[in-house]
């Protein structure tokens, strides 16, 4: 499965909506919910599924302005094995 | 642009997790809020440089915190095994972590976290009123932590003095400094020692230990040396955290009626208390860190004949 798909199922999951529109442009605020515990759930989820670990201060960045599902599957690009294309 | 205006637009631009915390409390609790948030910013964090050392420490804290959580809930609802000892030299006697990320983060914690701040307004609303109203109003705070407590009755009551004690140095300078900067810090004293084990403590009308106990490898013991130092016909105010993991809680209260009890069982006659939920529960989150804020008496010795 292509990275960002699977980073769109985790997502999904966390939220327990198999129907949640995602894509690589969608940013806490359009997602209702998506709030700072919430991020945090999503980011221990994608740490557990893709076996890496996200530092504090890339935690907090994925929260700041302009960032999006995007930005996080940037940032997983360059930790998963293979997953930089 | 007041310091909380300023504060916000920081937050808002630099720290994206904090802003959704912020704003929801500044929403949900008003005026009162801003004011008291807003005071202790001008005085506790009136440079930028300070300002941004304890939002960052904030954040490393509540992402530790929240990390700890989900492992919590993965291992079934258990604490990490650990000591005093190890929780000491992890956290209460290692300097950099208590300046630079433990008390700027449990500081923020009392404006930024839901059941935080109620815990607060029970305290000021409650308790402090009832030290405000009483004719000696000296009181021991056991564990001071960051001096928060302490500095909320030291600046509402005039006539207050506070004992404060504790055994991390680090948490007495940091009391020490937030006395000074509130003006409070003549009415302040504080020693580094171990109640259980300091004889001839004074009896004061008032004791507070606010999230102590679950630092404890045996807080009911601990909880007889507060009786023992509050006067025949005093209040005590005690606070503990319940399912809440972090890397210094080694007592696991699983209810808030597990801390109730335990007050009751060292003596105390428990006169009102409050339970609150840092956050609503869910499917994958089904137990929450709360915590139990308690009012408790001493009975005046029964008279003579």
């Amino acid at each position: 499965m292509p990275l960002p798909d699977e980073v769109f199922d985790v997502i999904r999951d966390v939220f327990d909506d198999p129907s949640l529109a995602l894509n690589e442009t969608t940013s806490a605020k359009d997602v209702d919910g998506w709030d700072s515990l919430m991020h945090i759930n999503i980011i221990i989820a994608l740490e557990k599924h893709f076996k890496v670990k996200f530092a504090t201060a890339e935690v907090s960045d994925l929260t700041n302005e302009g960032r999006n599902i995007g930005s996080v599957i940037e940032m997983l690009r360059k930790k998963v094995p293979g997953g930089e294309p | 642009m007041s310091r909380l205006d300023h504060v916000q637009e920081v937050i808002e631009r630099d720290y994206g997790l904090i802003k959704g915390s912020f704003s929801r409390n500044r929403k949900l609790f008003g005026p009162r809020w801003e004011r008291e948030f807003g005071e202790m910013l001008e005085k506790v964090m009136g440079d930028d440089q300070d300002l941004h050392r304890c939002l960052k420490g904030y954040t490393d804290f509540a992402v530790g915190s929240m990390r700890l959580h989900a492992q919590f809930i993965q291992d079934g609802g258990r604490y990490i095994d650990k000591g005093y000892e190890q929780a000491g030299d992890e956290v209460y006697h290692n300097r950099d972590h208590m300046m630079n990320e433990y008390l700027p983060g449990i500081l923020l914690s009392y404006f930024l976290w839901v059941h935080h701040y109620r815990q607060l307004l029970f305290f000021v609303d409650q308790f402090v009123d009832v030290i405000a109203r009483a004719d000696d109003a000296t009181f021991h705070d056991v564990g001071v932590g960051t001096g928060f407590n302490t500095v909320q009755i030291l600046k509402r009551v005039p006539a207050a003095h506070a004992m404060g004690w504790d055994l991390s140095e680090h948490s007495l300078a940091h009391t020490e400094r937030m006395a000074r900067q509130y003006g409070l810090a003549d009415r302040c004293t504080l020693r580094r020692e171990n109640i259980l084990t300091t004889p001839d403590i004074p009896q004061r009308p008032f004791v507070i230990s606010v999230e102590v106990l679950e630092h404890l490898e045996d807080p009911l013991g601990f909880l007889r040396g507060l009786y023992n130092m509050l006067q025949p016909g005093g209040m005590a105010y005690v606070a503990a955290a319940v399912n809440a993991p972090h890397v210094d809680h080694i007592y696991h209260y699983r209810s808030e009626q597990e801390v109730v009890d335990q007050i009751r069982q060292a003596g105390f006659h428990v006169e009102s208390y409050l339970g609150a939920n840092a956050y609503a529960p869910t499917r994958r989150i089904p137990i929450v860190p709360s915590l139990a804020a308690v009012i408790a008496s001493k009975r005046p010795a029964a008279s003579g004949p």
